[in-house]
């Protein structure tokens, strides 16, 4: 769930209001968003990606965090995290995933061909691994 | 308790006419709308959050996604037999080719639209079977802009519009303005998702099977609603039910200490120890770890801001329902991607997915190529069906099709929130959900049935003092509505297939049951709640054999 907004460098751009899927902000009178419906957080993020300032915390787990210190959870620099792993700027996506660390991951794994022996899907295990690289697309 | 006259003055905040209206802005709704646009329709999307980061794909930083190619066939046999086995003689084969071609061919034009694929290290050749959701719809969402296409956020649509029995549009409300809607159209696509019945996993909350009860409401079907019993394990207290992120280095274990599977033997290993956990323990290389860790963003952010080392401690985990969501039953649909009303067609996880993967589990990777694939499909199927109205689409006669919870009351008896508790303590459980039985579900039934008969047809939504609160009372209204009506569906037909297949578990048939043998359930009614059994036809296969 969310916990907090970072006053100190929230512009009040108003991203987070308009991605919310669940409507969990609420623009405050001085233009300021709120949490206002924090049981309607679903966790997702999307808060802190679209975010262009790094300005808002989202805890992973689905009910509020007791005992949470803001000031040192700001002071540890995880603000921006997820964004930073989604390479995302400014609130914008890349174009594209910006990374090929799954491609880097299938190759240093590797993979050694499956042992079928008294499998009864066995024959189909092996054509999967037979076909497994086959959906890499040529670059123009 | 009185229902009020139901529109006391016929008229919107907004109003607008459309050829095509789709209501839901996941990955299906997306592709429906640019189907439908390039079909030469005008395209409104009503999305009930937002088109970007709604819903499982929205939030899921890692899915897969599957495509076969053009000109190899070994690859495109291989892929489309892997899922027969597990599709339990409920499948047409022509359909994987037909889905995982589309999806290929909607990934290729984002290609050309831009979208940078990443690419092998040496540059050679790249990968389009990974998707960052938030990433993708995102760009998406800037194509849809490009292709003139209306987008309405925080918009769920509360009820159809209806002209001589076919599909004509939709009425709802903005959450966040509290302002009323009407869209007039000459088709409708529902690709609202399926629902977890909010058991708290990734985008659940905007997934509470709304478009299951518009189509109700006219008069659609549903298939295969008892392949739902789809639960998955994930870190306890998070929402993150997914498995790629562990696949090929995580080991599960009971409470015990004793290895275990996802699946049967978690279940039993929580119900029968008391608990089961995680460790990411088969790979001590830190290359690989790291690679890991960087793949699946918003996975090790759980593990990151809790001060977890997955790689080297223990972490609990639960097994939580997914339910439609990731599981094959839903509205049914011809080989167009119509439902049985004129008008009304649907794409992405609100279908049935038993063309594609019959009785089984889609997983993510046919998921979302069965999303990308049907939401094209559905978007083209209602240009055609709306361009034989011309002009006139706009002009016709409608009524409101709503029929239970979109009246106004003064008073409620029985609130939306209590509905929603019931059916949760129902469909929640892997005792009663998971592991099915005959008794346990006739009693889920006959507590279905009398909250049905007490509460629903006297249900309304109250005004309140501003329109944004009167706005969300009547959507949560129709979600409890919703919510309901699935899961009498799904218990239905549950208990009409006597046996074990797939995604359906009976404790009381542990086995297959001849009789059921190539045997489709058909369900649906409201007031009256009906499962009726149907064979299995390839019916593409058999139409491309004759072509």
């Amino acid at each position: 769930m969310i916990e907090f907004i970072n006053e100190a460098t929230c512009t009040d751009c108003g991203k987070c209001v308009e991605v919310c899927p669940t409507d969990v902000f609420e623009l405050g009178a001085a233009g300021v968003p709120e949490i206002a419906r924090l049981d309607d957080c679903t966790s997702c993020m999307n808060c802190e990606l679209y975010c262009p300032t790094d300005s808002i915390y989202v805890s992973p787990i689905r009910t509020p965090e007791v005992g949470l210190d803001k000031a040192a959870v700001i002071a540890s620099g995880i603000l921006g995290s997820y964004r930073r792993a989604m390479n995302w700027e400014n609130g914008q996506p890349p174009v594209g995933t910006g990374d090929n660390w799954a491609l880097q991951l299938r190759e240093r794994r590797g993979e050694s061909p499956p042992d079928v022996k008294g499998d009864r899907d066995g024959d189909i295990r092996m054509r999967l691994y037979n076909v497994r690289d086959r959906n890499l697309i040529p670059v123009k | 308790m009185t229902i009020e006259a139901q529109h006391e003055v016929d008229t919107f905040d907004v109003e607008l006419e459309a050829d095509v209206l789709v209501i839901g802005g996941g990955p299906a709704g997306a592709w429906a709308a640019l189907s439908a646009a390039d079909e030469g329709a005008s395209v409104v999307v009503a999305e009930k959050g937002y088109l970007g980061t709604s819903g499982p794909f929205g939030v899921g930083a890692g899915t897969g996604i599957y495509y076969i190619m053009p000109d190899d066939q070994e690859q495109r046999d291989t892929i489309v037999d892997a899922r027969q086995p597990i599709a339990y003689g409920l499948s047409d084969p022509a359909w994987g080719y037909r889905v995982f071609d589309q999806s290929y061919a909607n990934l290729d034009a984002i290609a050309k639209w831009g979208y940078e694929w990443p690419r092998t290290p040496d540059g050679t050749r790249e990968s389009r079977g990974n998707l960052r959701g938030p990433t993708i719809m995102a760009f998406l969402r800037s194509i849809l802009v490009k292709h003139n296409v209306t987008i309405l956020d925080h918009s769920p649509a509360l009820e159809l519009l209806t002209s001589d029995g076919a599909a004509a549009g939709a009425r709802g409300v903005n959450k966040q303005t509290g302002q009323t809607w009407q869209v007039r159209s000459g088709a409708v696509v529902i690709t609202t998702g399926g629902t977890a019945f909010l058991s708290g996993i990734l985008g659940d909350k905007t997934h509470t099977g709304d478009g299951y009860l518009l189509a109700a409401e006219l008069g659609a079907e549903f298939s295969g609603m008892e392949f739902t019993g789809q639960y998955h394990a994930a870190p306890s207290e998070t929402l993150l039910t997914r498995g790629a992120y562990r696949s090929g280095v995580g080991t599960y274990y009971d409470n015990n200490g004793n290895p275990t599977r996802e699946g049967r033997q978690m279940v039993n290993a929580i119900l029968e120890t008391g608990g089961a956990w995680d460790q990411l323990d088969r790979t001590d290389d830190p290359v690989v770890q790291d690679l890991v860790r960087k793949t699946h963003p918003i996975a090790f952010q759980y593990f990151e801001r809790k001060g977890i080392d997955p790689f080297k401690e223990r972490y609990p985990v639960s097994f939580v329902l997914e339910g439609t969501m990731r599981a094959g039953g839903g509205i049914a649909i011809d080989d167009d991607l119509a439902t049985s009303v004129p008008g009304l067609f649907a794409g992405g996880d609100c279908t049935s997915r038993e063309k594609l993967t019959g009785g089984g589990p889609p997983g993510g990777g046919p998921a979302s190529a069965w999303a990308f694939a049907t939401g094209f499909f559905a978007g083209q199927s209602a240009a055609r069906f709306a361009s034989s109205y011309g002009r006139q689409s706009a002009t016709r006669e409608v009524t409101a099709a709503g029929r239970f919870g979109t009246g106004r009351v003064t008073k409620r008896e029985v609130a939306p929130d209590e509905i929603i508790s019931v059916v949760r303590d129902e469909m929640l459980p892997a005792q009663k959900n998971y592991w099915r039985t005959g008794p346990g579900m006739t009693a889920s039934l006959s507590r279905f049935e009398s909250t049905w008969r007490g509460a629903i047809p006297s249900l309304g939504w109250l005004a309140h003092g501003n329109a944004k609160l009167t706005a969300r009372d009547r959507l949560r209204t129709r979600e409890a509505v919703s919510l309901l009506a699935a899961g009498r569906w799904i218990y239905a037909s549950a208990l009409a297939r006597t046996e074990s297949r797939g995604l359906h578990r009976r404790t009381d048939f542990p086995s297959y049951n001849p009789e059921f043998e190539g045997q489709h359930l058909i369900s649906g009614g409201l007031d009256e709640v009906w499962v009726r059994k149907v064979p299995h036809v390839n019916t593409l296969s058999e139409k491309l054999k004759v072509a």
